[in-house]
């Protein structure tokens, strides 16, 4: 029982760091990114990278320095898009660029902190080996969702932040600057999406072709959850983490289609996704 | 350039690579010609504004009616192969956009994708049936016990491009055209206006998937091989990005100059050591450039 | 036309499965229960369906606990893990390679799935390099302490060479390039010197290579009129010298079997 719960944790960590930005994006800035992957991805590669040349504390400074100059490129980027089907095929193009791109910086090996994480160490939960390493990504995560908690529900930006998520107009129409506000949430998520690959870093090993792989569980974790709704998707991960640890508990042969069937499912169902209370279908 | 001329033009341009090129031309020039039928599916639901990730599952089952109609049955005659992947595509369509027509946007998209995706996994699971990961040999097609040598296979792309061609003429002259303008520009006006959307987007899907699942079965002939992946998402990606290649060119002929520009792109970009830096840009590219006459 | 110039100088899923079969049942003469663990494609399912039914031929009394089989390039086998952990098996098979071999180890290692039932890697020669815990049975189509360097000069040039260039020694698909490029090599040379030309038929180099013996930096290969090859393969049980990351096992055990 206890690996099972074990299982389900880890992968419902993995599902929550891959889609936390993206809803937070979607939510608020209405962008559709394809290259979220990619910027998960790079977080790891930069992380990985760092912290094994400049040691733990320095490496992570780093790391965090680097991806703080990071989203200011990425909105430039998207700002030149005038609608959605511009922004599909320019953020796929930049998805195949940063690919690329990691191809040439980072080569071909498969960057991971796993042994440094490792090295802290494991607890015995219950008469099984759990790492402390799983203990400290679990307390970054909710760390970084209390983060969200505060900024959203505390804060005069994260008010405007759930208003322009609702309706932009209606808000620009009482004085929230939509714009700006929307230029900040991109700027949150991207961020946060790469600090979150870099704590992925101490489970997962970072190598090419995975861009797209965590891109899918991503949108899937997104749309099950609703779209744009941070707790929804919150709640849609740790679903599709029970469904995918029932069936490889239970029936092995399924997990390949866990995930499909799930979305399907709850697009079949409830289209707006489990956890909205308004569905915007269309 | 006037319909009918550019028909002409296109027929005249495939002689002349038939005659001028080398076998890898050829090769390029039947697959593309091929390939381009899924990219008029998928252009032909982008027309709906609804950008559909799972087309590849259509694509995927007009290859495999030929594969699975060759191991099974030892069947390469060509019509037979033509009116099983019709079928079974159409029924695809039809039976994904019944389910798909109640959501747009990216919902659409990603039921689409979980669709297909579940169509790759029971390709892959299935492998006694199916040959797995594997895939399955695709015969040379034969019409009515003559086999259609390299001639024969490259004057089957092209008349299934020019006939592509001919029916999106018809198409956008037709009345199912102007629906599917008014239902991206905007739904609500429309339905008012008495259409029923929903059956006009599961029609549309239905021939969307007739189209791609020929274009499968196409490409399945020229590489003589079919194989789960032309289910998988990234397929599908591919077919989008095409279209929306040819989005930026005239639709009379663009679905087949985007799908030739894509896979060119594509191809030559395959001598560099990062193939994905080159396309990213190229696709960058053109979107400059596309920006930059229309402006 | 292109399956008459089509040759496989590699072995295939059946020598690996026999082979790993064969050593397990030398090394762990009890096995009574087993797991598989490998990718939902062609290639995972054969390996595993190859090594089922070996060792099922070889010992018949051996339970298959489950078989449990993962996506392509799945990140997270934290489910797997659990499950492995919860059937407590004597021996788990798995051909798992690449980014998924890394993984699986990491996430094993943290887990403590070592400590409890013995691993057997259908291709885990590159996890040598990536931290393979102790005594585990490795298979890798190539090692590069095999034929020892110290003994065989062709084996020695190699991995100085490679490790010249690169850093590091010869994974194993270093090993099949090779094999691969001195097969076509040769070919092209004997039939130049059959027929007395400078540069031979296309039918000549061909119905040379489909009888060519040739020695190798990992292995001697014969090739057969199926244009299929016939050679060997490495594996053991790893004993690393020390705790570095990367392989200096001098002390590995290596046998070789002759299966086609």
């Amino acid at each position: 029982m206890i690996n099972a719960l074990v299982a389900f944790y880890a992968f419902f960590l993995n599902l929550l760091a891959v889609s936390i930005g993206m809803a937070f994006i979607y939510g608020v800035a209405r962008v559709l990114n394809l290259a979220h992957g990619a910027f998960f991805v790079l977080g790891g590669y930069l992380a990985t990278a760092l912290i094994t040349r400049l040691g733990p504390v320095p490496g992570a400074l780093a790391t965090a320095a680097v991806l703080a100059a990071l989203p200011p490129l990425f909105y430039l980027y998207v700002r030149l898009t005038r609608n959605e089907l511009e922004q599909l095929f320019a953020t796929y193009a930049l998805l195949l660029l940063m690919e690329g791109l990691f191809k040439l910086v980072f080569g071909y090996g498969n960057y991971t902190l796993a042994d440094l994480a490792a090295g802290l160490g494991a607890a015995s939960v219950g008469g099984q080996r759990v790492p402390y390493a799983y203990f400290l990504a679990g307390v970054a995560v909710a760390g970084l969702m209390a983060t969200f908690y505060l900024l959203l529900y505390k804060t005069r930006l994260g008010l405007y932040m759930r208003a322009v998520s609702d309706d932009r107009e209606m808000a620009a129409a009482l004085g929230v600057r939509s714009p700006l506000v929307q230029h900040l949430s991109i700027f949150l998520g991207i961020f946060a999406t790469a600090l979150l690959g870099a704590v992925a870093a101490t489970w997962q090993a970072y190598t090419l072709g995975l861009s797209a792989e965590v891109l899918i569980y991503a949108f899937a974790a997104l749309v099950i959850g609703g779209l744009g709704n941070i707790w929804g998707t919150a709640a849609a991960s740790a679903l599709v983490a029970v469904a995918r640890t029932a069936v490889v508990m239970f029936y092995p042969e399924l997990e390949l289609l866990v995930i499909y069937i799930a979305v399907i499912a709850v697009l079949l169902i409830r289209p707006g996704g489990i956890f909205t209370r308004y569905a915007r279908v269309a | 350039m006037r319909g009918w001329l550019s028909v002409v033009a296109f027929i005249g341009v495939a002689a002349v690579v038939f005659a001028a090129g080398g076998d890898y031309l050829k090769f390029v020039a039947a697959y593309v010609m091929m390939w381009s039928l899924a990219v008029w599916g998928a252009q032909l639901l982008l027309r709906y504004g609804l950008v559909n990730f799972g087309i590849g599952g259509a694509y995927a089952v007009g290859g495999y009616a030929a594969g699975l109609l060759y191991r099974h049955f030892g069947i390469a005659e060509v019509t037979l192969h033509i009116l099983t992947a019709v079928v079974a595509a159409g029924l695809w369509g039809l039976l994904s956009g019944v389910v798909s027509a109640r959501v747009r946007g990216v919902q659409y998209a990603l039921l689409n994708l979980a669709l297909s995706m579940v169509l790759y996994s029971i390709l892959l699971k299935f492998y006694w049936a199916t040959g797995g990961s594997d895939g399955l040999y695709v015969p040379l097609p034969r019409f009515f016990d003559a086999s259609l040598g390299d001639l024969g296979l490259y004057l089957l792309a092209l008349f299934f491009a020019t006939a592509w061609m001919t029916l999106g003429l018809v198409y956008s002259q037709s009345a199912a055209a102007r629906l599917a303008d008014g239902v991206r520009i905007n739904e609500l006006r429309v339905s008012a206006l008495g259409a029923h959307i929903n059956r006009q987007i599961a029609a549309a899907s239905a021939l969307a998937s007739v189209s791609a699942g020929l274009g499968g079965l196409g490409v399945a002939y020229v590489t003589s091989h079919v194989s789960p992946h032309y289910a998988h998402w990234s397929t599908s990606g591919e077919l989008v990005v095409a279209a929306l290649l040819s989005i930026f060119l005239p639709r009379r002929w663009g679905f087949v100059a985007g799908a030739a520009a894509y896979q060119a792109v594509r191809l030559f970009s395959l001598q560099f050591v990062t193939p994905e830096l080159f396309v990213g840009v190229a696709l960058l590219a053109t979107l400059g450039l596309w920006r930059y006459y229309r402006r | 036309m292109m399956k008459k110039v089509t040759f496989r100088t590699g072995g295939t899923t059946v020598t690996d499965g026999v082979a790993l079969a064969r050593y397990v049942l030398e090394v762990m003469p009890d096995v009574k229960t087993v797991v598989g663990l490998n990718q939902d494609y062609a290639y995972g399912r054969d390996e595993w369906a190859d090594f089922k039914n070996a060792l099922l031929t070889m010992k018949p009394d051996v339970k298959v606990l489950d078989e449990l089989f993962t996506p392509l390039f799945a990140t997270d086998y934290s489910a797997q893990i659990s499950k492995i952990l919860d059937l407590r098996p004597d021996l788990v098979h798995t051909s798992l390679w690449g980014p998924d071999l890394v993984n699986f180890i990491k996430q094993a290692t943290a887990r403590g799935l070592f400590q409890q039932t013995r691993v057997a890697f259908a291709r885990g020669e590159f996890g040598l390099y990536e931290g393979m815990p102790d005594d585990q049975i490795v298979e890798g189509p190539h090692y590069h302490g095999f034929p020892d360097p110290k003994a065989y000069y062709i084996n020695r040039d190699f991995v100085e060479a490679y490790i010249s260039r690169f850093g590091s020694p010869p994974p194993y698909p270093a090993y099949h390039m090779a094999n691969a490029i001195l097969g076509v090599k040769y070919a092209f040379e004997v039939a130049a010197a059959v027929e007395n030309v400078e540069w031979p038929d296309l039918s000549a180099v061909v119905k040379i290579f489909e009888r060519l013996a040739y020695a190798t930096p990992g292995d001697y290969i014969i090739m057969t009129p199926n244009h299929n090859a016939m050679r060997g393969l490495s594996w053991a049980s790893q004993k690393a010298v020390s705790s570095l990351r990367l392989s200096t096992c001098t002390r590995l055990r290596s046998t070789r079997r002759w299966a086609f």
